[in-house]
């Protein structure tokens, strides 16, 4: 959900506001911040985990992008711009926490019996995954999952599947390798699933009293 | 293909970056293996569901804090 990667020559209002940021307007600064600061606030809460750090990611992250804004070149958007630079906060802010040691996803990996089958059988899942997502308590659902997934998966889930930044990014952003990236990618998704499962699996769910 | 390959396989086959000898392996055995066939649906869905939940960024945040806003535009003066 970034604004995409194309070059493209900003529209009048989007060079407009430009103008204003660099003419130093108060007014273009207030419209800059009100119009991205609650998708950003959303960016950099997920990747932190908590509202208090976000918060912090966010200040800091417009303080660094007012200080650069001669230097904003004009050949991304202002919105993108803004957002890797959320982002790269937000990850900053991540690696000087205080760190425990993280939890092994390994339960929620599939796990194979030594002829290389499946140990144990995929249940299904409701037909409705689509219908069920149309409910506001399921969306939260799905987020409340991702946020258990441990730093190392959660930052690399979100940035390629929600922020949809390529592999190539990713692996710049976290100084690690692209296939580092596609293995913790790999893993992410499937203990998502597995976290999923027990709310979409037909069989889980008619154990459960209906809501 | 067993299944412990096939379940590897996924990332891949979706960036479409299996070689044409992997893929038909890929989904000459997802032909032969439901549970296989439901995992990857399933891996799928996962991928969605997680951009349609946040997606949902008035729910999540709604607006940005007033008094976050004001400190973000109060550190521009300060700077």
């Amino acid at each position: 959900m970034s604004d995409g990667r194309a070059t493209t020559a900003p529209d009048a209002e989007e060079q407009a506001l430009l103008d204003g940021l660099r003419a130093g307007s108060d007014a273009a600064y207030e419209t800059l911040v009100r119009t991205t600061s609650a998708r950003l606030l959303a960016v950099a809460r997920r990747i932190v985990g908590s509202d208090e750090d976000a918060r912090d990611v966010l200040q800091e992250a417009y303080a660094s992008a007012f200080r650069s804004i001669g230097r904003f070149e004009g050949n991304a958007k202002l919105s993108t711009w803004l957002h890797r630079i959320v982002v790269n906060m937000a990850l900053m802010r991540l690696r000087t926490r205080k760190r425990k040691p993280e939890e092994s996803i390994d339960e929620l990996l599939p796990s194979f019996k030594d002829d290389g089958h499946m140990a144990q059988a995929t249940g299904r899942w409701d037909e409705g995954v689509d219908v069920a997502l149309e409910r506001a308590e399921t969306r939260a659902f799905v987020r409340a999952q991702i946020d258990k997934l441990p730093d190392t998966y959660r930052t690399v889930l979100l940035l390629r599947d929600i922020e949809e930044l390529s592999t190539n990014d990713v692996a710049a952003m976290l100084d690690t390798t692209e296939n580092a990236v596609k293995i913790r990618l790999h893993r992410a998704r499937q203990a998502l699933r597995a976290l999923l499962d027990e709310r979409f699996n037909t069989a889980a769910g008619a154990g459960r009293a209906a809501r | 293909m067993k299944c412990q390959a096939c379940i590897e396989f996924i990332l891949r086959y979706l960036e479409d970056d299996l070689s044409g000898e992997e893929r038909t392996a890929f989904e000459f055995h997802l032909a032969k293996c439901p549970p296989c066939g439901r995992y990857v649906e399933q891996y799928r869905l996962t991928i969605e569901a997680g951009k349609t939940a946040c997606a949902d960024i008035a729910a999540e945040v709604g607006e940005a804090p007033e008094e976050l806003v004001q400190a973000i535009l109060a550190s521009r003066r300060q700077s």
